[in-house]
């Protein structure tokens, strides 16, 4: 009896391994599409409302949600007091963003290319950093769902699978 | 003086703030200039900071004025100013980059004319009182040189017609604020008093601005600051035409001067102004105004020791 319930418990947590795997998956496309979307937000407060960053990044926070809006969040609080260098403070809050999301380092190095430039050229010119940063970003988005669709299936199977077999070599 | 003190790295923000003590009223400019001192000019004496900016101060100062958002400020930098929150208006210097020998943008930021605003209230009380006949302002014409208090004015003048003062009651007063200097709108809405019928269009061109205000919020009188441009001309002439009273601003060292520029010439062909201010300053006696009826005839003059 007592083996019984060790095993359904094994293969339930193995399972429930290859299933948080399979979001994590889920989640960076997620979050991904989310950067985009976002810095397609900024364009339009940029070229329109031409709100200071701070306003804009307080915007973007209330129409973005989980760990983007965060991010935004952040930097729109920190921009409050005199910053020196708007850089290091975009840089400084990526590696917490890092630390926090599921994007991974190429990800990251777009998003820290994009913030040497914002916020000191014309309109023109962050019209087409956007546009740029917003052309890779589609291209991990791509992988990102590329990889979702190739492994979302197996991870899921292979936990439970491996959840299986070890419970069998055991018995 | 927050809003002015943000503006500077630390070192020379504690220097200044140091060097200024209680006497931020009787500031009139900071002056900044690469590798040069600073320059306090006040109501009546010149002081000077030893500390100079570099290329490190300049660009946390460029940064803070235009809170990181450069892309604000296109028009602003082909213009050559920038203002700030509180009206305080920054002139820039530097070289000028051309596309179709236009000016295009400014590079290489190297002079800061930092204007103080100061809201005087109270200080067109005597004035407003000789623009009036019975119960109608009349078209107003106010000189000045640079420096002399034309906004500060303007703007007094705007709170006493919209809030009333005596003998003629409220008037429904539109600004035209193109430099956002006379009102300081942040996100449309007037920081200073500019009276209880005032209606304002900031950062508008002045010239589309009072044909926006005429068609649309029937106003009694419309108030705008330094006109020169004759597409300004063209405007106010419609303005005077469909029946609203003028106010407006213009630079000059005296009334005959402004009379002479040939881009006003039409508004004194049609012998629109009724009242004209004339407004000076020097640092030995201060501030003084004096007004003129439409014949040349002075009804009032009068110095006032303190600007």
């Amino acid at each position: 009896m007592m083996k019984l319930i060790g095993s359904i418990l094994f293969i339930t947590a193995c399972s429930w391994v290859g299933f948080d795997v399979s979001k994590q998956l889920n989640k960076r496309a997620h979050e991904l599409r989310s950067f985009i979307y976002s810095l397609q937000l900024i364009e339009a407060e940029m070229a329109y409302s031409r709100h200071t960053l701070k306003d804009i990044f307080l915007n973007v926070k209330r129409k973005t949600e989980g760990e983007v809006a965060s991010f935004y969040g952040r930097l729109a609080e920190r921009l409050k007091k005199p910053v020196t260098h708007f850089e290091t403070l975009w840089h400084d809050e990526l590696t917490l963003l890092k630390k926090r999301s599921t994007l991974k380092d190429n990800d990251i190095h777009i998003l820290s290319q994009f913030g040497k430039n914002i916020g000191n050229h014309t309109i023109e010119e962050q019209k087409k950093q956007i546009k740029l940063t917003v052309f890779y970003l589609q291209k991990q988005l791509d992988e990102a769902i590329d990889q979702k669709n190739k492994y979302d299936r197996t991870v899921k199977s292979l936990g439970f699978l491996f959840g299986l077999l070890i419970v069998l070599i055991l018995i | 003086m927050e809003e002015i003190l943000r503006l500077f790295p630390t070192p020379i923000k504690e220097k200044l703030t140091k060097q200024m003590e209680n006497r931020w009223q009787d500031l009139l400019e900071i002056r900044l200039r690469m590798f040069k001192p600073i320059e306090l000019n006040f109501t009546h004496q010149v002081e000077w900071l030893t500390e100079s900016i570099d290329d490190a101060d300049r660009n946390y100062i460029l940064n803070q004025l235009s809170e990181h958002s450069l892309y604000r400020y296109e028009e602003e930098l082909r213009e050559g100013y920038i203002t700030i929150e509180g009206g305080h208006r920054v002139g820039l210097a530097g070289k000028v980059t051309l596309a179709d020998n236009r000016v295009k943008s400014l590079k290489f930021i190297t002079s800061f004319n930092i204007r103080i605003a100061h809201e005087k209230i109270g200080v067109a009380q005597g004035i407003v009182r000789y623009l009036n006949e019975n119960t109608d302002y009349l078209h107003t014409l106010i000189v000045g040189a640079p420096q002399s208090g034309k906004t500060t004015v303007l703007r007094d003048i705007a709170r006493l017609m919209g809030n009333g003062i005596e003998n003629v009651p409220a008037k429904k007063v539109a600004i035209i604020d193109e430099r956002s200097e006379i009102a300081a709108s942040k996100n449309g809405i007037p920081q200073f008093d500019v009276g209880m019928r005032t209606d304002v269009m900031d950062a508008c061109p002045k010239s589309s601005g009072m044909m926006m205000m005429l068609r649309s919020m029937s106003p009694e009188v419309i108030l705008v600051d330094e006109i020169g441009k004759e597409i300004d001309v063209q405007a106010l002439l419609d303005v005077f035409h469909a029946g609203v009273t003028i106010v407006c601003t213009a630079h000059g060292s005296s009334i005959e001067e402004v009379k002479k520029r040939r881009s006003l010439k039409h508004l004194f062909h049609e012998d629109i102004f009724k009242r004209y201010v004339f407004l000076s300053f020097q640092q030995a006696k201060g501030f003084q105004y004096e007004i003129y009826d439409e014949h040349g005839n002075r009804l009032m003059k009068m110095l006032e020791k303190e600007r």
